[in-house]
């Protein structure tokens, strides 16, 4: 079975990019068009990472990693944040100690699937 | 050719040939010049000693492989998957030789292979040299990762992995309070790991491993001169004493032994190190081999003696210690003054001792199984696709030798299972959030006379479903009854049952685990599996230290002895012959149980009984019996013997043994009474 990869996005161009760099590794890729969508999809289904943005509509990044991490099943997967800003106080406190890696935007596409690779690993 | 000396040949090649193979395990880990090396010269010897001896098929085979092996050696040829299979292969053809079995054509087969090998060696060979290998780099890291590094998303077997893909590696796990594997699974960090790391990338290829780690959690410290250990930038993340600096040093002579070579030379300290880490080094060095061998001998301190002698002691020392109990027997009736009663006691005292120690002689190591098992589960994980770690641990427990020869085939066939049914597929295991490598681990220890044995492994777990249908299926359940585990565990065990579908070369080979159960239990020893679905299971064997000595209950019935294994013995009491014999069915009221008696009088066709019965109450394998005698002598330390094959049709006797008065009692298996 393909690696399934959740990825969340509220802007569609960015999240776009990101899926067809995926797809074209081979990935299985779920869209989620803010938090609340993304969260709906961790219903128990296999999921083998997240790529969440951090600001986002209705749920933000902080929140839905959170939620995520609160269910039995999804309590170790790996999680990438990606964010314009890393060295943001407030994000930083909101996910510390939650997430895999930061992945700051813009990205190079080679190195951004390089990091996804290691992830799954 | 005298005889003797061909004997110590064969002797002495057969070792040769598990050392090779112990070596070319080693080799596939970490391909090392120096294992390289070693395999040389065990088939350099092995060569010149066959040719000795007239085995002129092993000197030539041998040789064709040393060549492979000195091509290797000096670079002109690259050790790879293929030519380890093929020597493996060697190793097993040449042992048959050695036994004068017919595998000449075997042997001729590979000399051809490696002709083959050669000429494709030739073509490619400039094209080989033309892409040199980068010299080895050796790197410490210190990876001390947050406790709860699993909360962010990080396997941290999956950066385990990597490192040891990077090249030769060395683990020094710190402050293991808890067991690694433990901590694994619990998925919290204790512990922080010091790595020895040798391999061609640079050290950004060492850093990229940690990407996802912070600054804070690791470092990564180039190795380039002996003293880096002892140097403040080590220091800073660990004070080393002498003595562990050196046990890095060893690890780094063995993981790139060049790359320090210069320094080595220069520092005495660590240059006794190297030679103190290969002994044999000096000695083992060209012609005259079997002179050397014998001086190896030597200076590691054993001896090899043929078993039949070893036997032949034991029987003279089993008898000494019947004799010793016959004297004291005699001695016991007679009037006898203070100092003869002394004497007794200290030859009660030396015998003992001289019994023990004979026994021990008997006691080897568990370790003389390893290579065979790391060879299984070398070839069935290949041919099953699967990823096996296999981890050791009381390797060095000890057991009568018979016992490990007959624990063989047993174990052999439990790992077979793990890895065909436990373990998944390594794409399996992945989706299950498990690391890629199932982990198999061998564990052994000693507890009172008892040797413990646990085959553990991280797999699947017992399938009870699947028990369940094919037991169904087979007859031997009814479908609308619920089992238990444990019931359902021993179905599994019970003879004409066998979930393998008999398709795969590895578990169907006609074995079944009552086989492996039997055998067992025919060493007087116990298996127990303990298993969590999703999470894998554990069989333990539990086994006595030596299948000759045994501790008995004596009792008497119609004044003949009999002997019952005291560690079967449950609990023993008085009963009236008219309370006992009272209703038709003859049992008993045990444990809020009601438990099946044999009154051995009755059994043996004796219709006179006594007023008063002793009851002994039995149970083997969680199966009770209770036996009716007329009472208890005492108990006994006596010497198994094994019944005549005549006798082999009253298997309500597992034995016989012979009492301190020099007559003779049979040792009762009472589970056979029933029938």
């Amino acid at each position: 079975m393909n690696k399934q990869i959740v990825v969340a996005e509220d802007f569609n161009v960015s999240r776009k990019i990101i899926v067809s760099a995926l797809t074209k590794e081979g990935f299985s890729v779920m869209e989620a068009i803010d938090g609340t969508d993304a969260a709906s999809l961790f219903d128990g289904r296999p999921v083998d990472l997240l790529i969440t943005d951090f600001n986002m509509p209705n749920m933000n990044g902080a929140e839905l990693i959170k939620k995520v991490r609160s269910m039995k099943k999804y309590e170790y997967i790996p999680i990438l944040l990606l964010t314009t800003e890393v060295k943001q106080e407030k994000i930083q406190q909101a996910i510390d100690g939650n997430i895999t890696a930061h992945i700051k935007k813009p990205f190079d596409a080679q190195e951004f699937i390089k990091v996804v690779k290691k992830a799954l690993r | 050719m005298n005889n003797d000396f061909l004997q110590e040949f064969i002797e002495e090649a057969k070792q040769l040939l598990k050392s090779l193979e112990q070596s070319l395990l080693e080799l596939e880990k970490n391909a090392s010049s120096e294992e390289v090396n070693k395999v040389y010269r065990y088939l350099h010897t092995l060569k010149g000693s066959g040719g000795m001896f007239g085995f002129h098929n092993i000197e030539r085979l041998s040789h064709e492989l040393e060549s492979v092996y000195s091509d290797i050696r000096d670079g002109i040829r690259q050790q790879d998957d293929f030519i380890l299979d093929l020597t493996l292969h060697a190793v097993d053809v040449l042992a048959d030789l050695l036994d004068g079995k017919d595998a000449e054509k075997d042997s001729e087969k590979i000399i051809q292979t490696i002709a083959g090998l050669k000429n494709r060696g030739q073509n490619t060979k400039s094209n080989s040299l033309g892409i040199a290998d980068g010299a080895l780099n050796c790197y410490a890291v210190m990876l001390k990762p947050e406790k709860e590094i699993f909360k962010r998303g990080i396997n941290l077997s999956s950066i385990l992995d990597e490192l040891h893909e990077l090249g030769g590696c060395e683990f020094i796990i710190h402050n293991e309070v808890v067991p690694f594997e433990k901590q694994l699974s619990n998925k919290e960090i204790v512990s922080w790991f010091e790595i020895i790391v040798a391999t061609k990338t640079d050290i950004e290829g060492v850093r990229s491993v940690f990407l996802f780690l912070k600054e804070s959690e690791y470092a990564v410290l180039p190795i380039t001169f002996p003293e880096i250990f002892s140097s403040s930038s080590y220091q800073d993340h660990i004070a080393l004493g002498p003595e562990e600096v050196e046990r890095r040093l060893t690890i780094v002579q063995q993981l790139a032994p060049d790359l320090l070579h210069a320094e080595t030379i220069a520092l005495p300290a660590t240059q006794n190190i190297a030679a103190a880490l290969q002994p044999d080094e000096e000695i083992l060095d060209d012609s005259e081999n079997s002179d050397k061998i014998a001086r190896r001998s030597k200076k590691s301190g054993h001896v090899s003696v043929a078993t039949q002698k070893l036997d032949h002691l034991i029987n003279i020392v089993s008898e000494l210690v019947i004799f010793r109990s016959e004297m004291s027997h005699l001695m016991a009736d007679t009037v006898q003054s203070q100092p003869i009663v002394e004497a007794l006691e200290k030859l009660d005292r030396l015998t003992l001792s001289l019994r023990d120690s004979a026994f021990n002689i008997r006691l080897v190591p568990l370790n003389i199984l390893n290579v065979k098992l790391q060879r299984l589960i070398r070839s069935v994980s290949k041919e099953l696709n699967k990823e096996v770690d296999f981890i050791t641990e009381g390797l060095d427990t000890e057991l009568d030798r018979s016992m490990i020869n007959a624990l063989e085939a047993p174990l052999m066939h439990i790992i077979r299972n793990a890895i065909d049914h436990g373990i998944e597929k390594p794409e399996e295991r992945e989706r299950r959030n498990k690391p890629r490598k199932g982990l198999l681990k061998f564990y052994s220890y000693n507890s009172g006379d008892h040797v413990f044995i646990q085959l553990q492994d991280d797999g699947n777990g017992l399938d009870f479903e699947k028990i369940k249908a094919k037991g169904i299926e087979k007859g031997l359940l009814s479908k609308n009854q619920n089992y238990s585990e444990k019931e359902l565990i021993n179905l599994m065990m019970s003879p004409g049952f066998s979930t393998a579908e008999k398709v795969t070369t590895v578990s169907g080979r006609g074995v079944g685990m009552d086989v492996v159960k039997r055998d067992i239990t025919a060493m007087r020893g116990d298996i127990e599996v303990s298993t969590e679905k999703g999470l894998g299971s554990i069989f333990t064997l539990r086994l006595p230290l030596t299948l000759t000595v045994l501790d008995t209950l004596v009792v008497e019935v119609a004044k003949n002895k009999y002997l019952i294994p005291i560690n079967e013995v449950e609990h023993c009491y008085k009963e009236q012959h008219e309370a006992l014999f009272s209703k038709k069915s003859r049992q008993i009221k045990y444990d809020g149980q009601l438990t099946p008696f044999v009154s051995l009088r009755e059994h043996f066709s004796i219709n006179e009984f006594n007023k008063e019965e002793t009851v002994i109450v039995i149970n083997k394998n969680d199966t009770r019996i209770a036996v009716v005698v007329d009472g208890i002598i005492g108990k006994l330390q006596t010497v198994y013997k094994p019944l005549n094959e005549l006798l082999h049709s009253a298997d309500c006797f597992s034995g016989a043994s012979i009492l301190g008065d020099g007559s003779m009692a049979l040792i009762l298996n009472a589970l056979k009474l029933r029938n």
